[in-house]
């Protein structure tokens, strides 16, 4: 027989003892995750602190802190989506199927059930997005650390680990009821009380169709991963996330036959914000990841194009002196950052657009600060100057920041004595 | 695997989250030019089906546990009697 932790059964206990016991267990085990959920969260906060301090020092000694702080918040952003998005979703659905299911001796109830370890998972993510978007003040709050907040990145994920231990150790702390209703079904010959786990017991066995889809998707990726690697084929990575949405709704559907996979359709919904993202963003993602700045100096320096994948892309063209007229520049990012200082004593006319973000142009007139979906806006500075550029700067999805003569970028501001060689001087991508 | 009872909820997902994956796939959707509008039969047809196709599964398992007590109950009744003329010698 199994030996029940608390020592108080016998191999002569009767249903309705376990029944009782379970009961209390599971009371207890409420007020047990209350507390510890509260404790956990009061000793994180604090340890995001001290993390928040130790990591921006850091990284501002590394010099990688803004490319950093950017990825940061691109990051949240997805998470607080899919968070957003997942988090009711699964309530509902562990509250369906814990209604539907038939009580058992050792089991879980409704509450349980709906706000279980998967739950908390996804209520660290909420956190975890909101508190990398989230601003601090204070004296670690300048520069790129004003718009995202690594530190609390780091809490939440602290907090999504704690979760993950949860879930992986969850099913053991609660099973244990279960375990010794069944080790006394088998004991006592109690046929009620044994019938019932067991049954289910059977109900649930374990089916592998999710994890074959799942097998499929990364086969499947990574195939066409490497195709597109090696040249063999032209694979735009956007394609991506709709693909592994169309592989997991084809396990799903095929488990309305065969094996049982509705765990993925939680992945199905995760990955909704990357298919819509995917879907906004109209250039291929190509040019790299990270952060490039690009700073010509003359006309010749003047690249006809500029282009990036996904990150902070900043034009320099502080440095420009006056060009031929009717020069026309295209700097286009799929998505993140696209900064661009414009020169003094230069005409430019720039076309901004976005399709999905924030356009901000500062300096000129009152400044410009616009957010939504399509945006586009036409900026002209030092009309009465001589030479023409033309800037056609666009982004898919993030935000274009346009600084007028008279206003610098935020990474000479902060670093004024850290502007060594950049990545890309004075030559763009043609 | 085992071959198991349809499963409405695994259909109508599936069918919903393939038919997205495909939709967008074949780039024929753009988002930001999609009105809300439009898409309000979606979930609608989702919910309707998933309500009818669970409602089928049920009637579904009703009758064939009454056809099988029919069924067995009928061959209770006829068994003795076949066997018996089966039995009887020629």
């Amino acid at each position: 027989m199994a030996a029940c932790p608390c020592g108080s059964h016998d191999a002569g206990v009767g249903i309705e003892e376990v029944r009782e016991h379970d009961g209390l267990r599971r009371m207890a085990w409420v007020v047990v995750w209350i507390i510890l959920g509260i404790l956990a969260l009061v000793s994180l906060v604090a340890l995001g602190h001290v993390v928040r301090a130790v990591a921006t020092r850091l990284l501002l000694a590394s010099g990688m802190f803004s490319a950093v702080a950017g990825l940061v918040r691109s990051a949240a952003i997805l998470v607080l989506l899919v968070g957003a998005i997942v988090l009711p979703v699964v309530v509902v659905v562990r509250l369906v199927r814990a209604r539907s299911a038939p009580p058992s001796p050792g089991g879980s109830g409704a509450l349980k059930e709906a706000f279980g370890p998967p739950t908390l998972i996804f209520a660290a993510l909420l956190v975890l997005a909101w508190s990398a978007i989230y601003q601090p003040v204070g004296p670690l709050a300048t520069g790129a650390l004003a718009t995202s907040s690594p530190s609390l990145f780091y809490l939440g994920l602290v907090l999504l680990a704690i979760g993950i231990a949860l879930f992986v150790t969850a099913p053991r702390l609660t099973g244990s009821a279960t375990a010794v209703a069944l080790a006394e079904g088998e004991q006592g010959g109690q046929s009620a009380a044994s019938q019932q786990p067991t049954r289910e017991r059977e109900r649930r066995e374990r089916s592998h169709l999710g994890a074959f889809t799942v097998g499929a998707v990364l086969i499947i990726v990574a195939i066409l991963g490497l195709l597109g690697s090696f040249g063999l084929v032209n694979i735009d990575i956007r394609i991506f996330p709709a693909l592994v949405l169309t592989a997991l709704g084809a396990g799903i559907l095929l488990g309305t036959w065969v094996g049982r996979a509705l765990w993925l359709t939680i992945l199905c919904v995760m990955t909704l914000p990357f298919v819509a993202l995917a879907n906004i963003i109209d250039l291929p993602i190509a040019g790299g990841v990270g952060s490039v700045t690009y700073s010509p100096h003359t006309a010749a320096d003047l690249a006809g194009s500029y282009t990036f994948g996904v990150g902070r892309m900043t034009l320099d063209l502080s440095a420009l002196k006056a060009t031929d007229p009717n020069t026309t520049v295209l700097a286009t990012l799929a998505a993140g950052d696209l900064l661009v200082e414009v020169p003094s004593g230069v005409h430019v006319v720039i076309d901004s657009s976005v399709r999905a973000g924030q356009i901000e142009i500062s300096g000129h007139h009152a400044g410009v600060y616009r957010s939504g979906l399509d945006l586009s806006t036409t900026s002209t500075f030092g009309s009465d100057s001589p030479g023409l550029v033309h800037l056609i700067v666009h982004c898919g999805v993030g935000t274009i920041r346009v600084y007028a003569p008279g206003t610098t970028l935020p990474e000479k501001q902060s670093s004024s004595s850290r502007q060594g060689p950049k990545s890309s001087p004075g030559k763009g991508k043609p | 695997m085992k071959r198991h009872p349809f499963d409405p909820w695994s259909f109508v997902l599936g069918l919903l989250f393939l038919g997205t994956g495909v939709t967008f796939l074949t780039n024929s959707v753009d988002l930001l030019h999609t009105s809300a509008a439009r898409m309000w039969p979606i979930p609608l047809l989702a919910i309707g089906l998933l309500i009818v196709l669970t409602s089928a599964r049920r009637v579904k398992q009703r009758h064939p546990q009454s056809a099988t007590e029919q069924h067995s109950s009928a061959d209770a009744e006829s068994d003795p009697v076949s066997s018996a003329q089966t039995d009887r010698p020629a």
